[in-house]
């Protein structure tokens, strides 16, 4: 089996200098996750990311958002 | 301690198009691929370690590469695998499941708009209306409890309207998620899943939004990171 998958080129950003927080927004608060707990730091602030459950939202405000079952750090 | 270089996974998509030549990602590791039947997976041999700006930059220009001639499914940061045998078992186990989501993007890419309070903004005209002075301190207390729980409130309703109002003048047939943040500098953030052709129409018609209030970041292409959010493999 075979997809054939070349598709329409993409004007990028500017040099993809992108904000922080869109970044983070994405690579580290979504995406396909495969295993559970991590503990992580980001620019120098210290977050504990929780299992499956945390929402990461900028590096500014960064806390955590926990579900009521979060810390368990159980799979989904 | 021991610093053991694992399987670190950037995003799996169609096995057409390898990485191009010395492509390197984090830690500045060489990106490899790994096929099994249609899928490819793109990763590298790196050891683990805590996510930081540089590390998430690193991650994203991987990934970019991969969405440069395809829209791949990216992982999240942080997905490490003990060997390439649990790697290859991913692509066999969850075939189907990543055929599925391949799918559901192909020809697709995510655009963010996040909405940024303007600097010397006025105060939102739904402003709370003064508490009665000369209370005791018990009504004073409840009084300013009760403002706080409601500016809380008033805040989310605010981004709630703001978000409404971008998806009502964006969606025309994308895929909209939308994001409240608590952060009272940035009420919201939505995420847009478009035709890789529409990228210059859809900044253009964000630049062309007006909303009070706020002005409107747009950023992207981005792979679809914020429409398989939700999903989870267990290994």
């Amino acid at each position: 089996m075979k997809i054939e998958t070349t598709e329409e080129e993409l004007p990028w950003d500017d040099g993809g200098d992108f904000a922080l927080v869109d970044l983070i927004n994405r690579v580290l608060d979504r995406g396909v996750v495969i295993h559970g707990d991590l503990t992580i730091s980001v620019a120098g602030v210290d977050l504990v990311y929780v299992g499956l459950n945390a929402v990461l939202t900028s590096v500014s405000t960064a806390r955590r958002v926990l579900r009521s079952d979060g810390g368990r750090g159980s799979e989904g | 301690v021991d610093r053991k270089a694992e399987v670190y996974l950037y995003c799996v998509r169609a096995a057409d198009h390898p990485p191009p030549d010395a492509l390197s990602g984090v830690d500045g590791a060489p990106v490899a691929r790994l096929v099994r039947g249609p899928l490819a997976a793109w990763y590298a041999l790196l050891p683990r370690r805590a996510p930081d700006e540089a590390g998430l930059r690193a991650h994203e220009a991987v990934v970019r590469e991969a969405l440069r001639s395809a829209t791949p499914v990216p992982f999240r940061f942080g997905t490490w695998f003990a060997d390439e045998a649990a790697l290859a078992a991913l692509l066999s186990d969850e075939a189907e499941r990543l055929l599925a989501l391949l799918a559901r993007v192909r020809g697709r890419v995510e655009m963010g708009v996040r909405a940024v309070e303007r600097a010397a903004s006025e105060p939102p005209a739904d402003a709370p209306v003064p508490a009665p002075a000369g209370s005791g301190p018990g009504r004073a207390y409840l009084e300013r409890r009760r403002e706080a729980l409601g500016a809380g409130a008033r805040r989310e309703r605010r981004a709630e309207r703001i978000a409404g109002e971008v998806r009502e003048r964006l969606e025309a047939g994308a895929e909209v998620l939308t994001t409240l943040l608590p952060d009272p500098t940035t009420p919201c953030e939505l995420s847009f899943l478009i035709p890789r052709g529409e990228v210059v129409t859809f900044r253009e018609r964000v630049a062309a939004l007006q909303l009070e209030g706020v002005e409107l970041v747009v950023s992207g292409p981005w792979a679809p990171y914020s429409f398989v959010a939700g999903e989870r493999i267990s290994t």
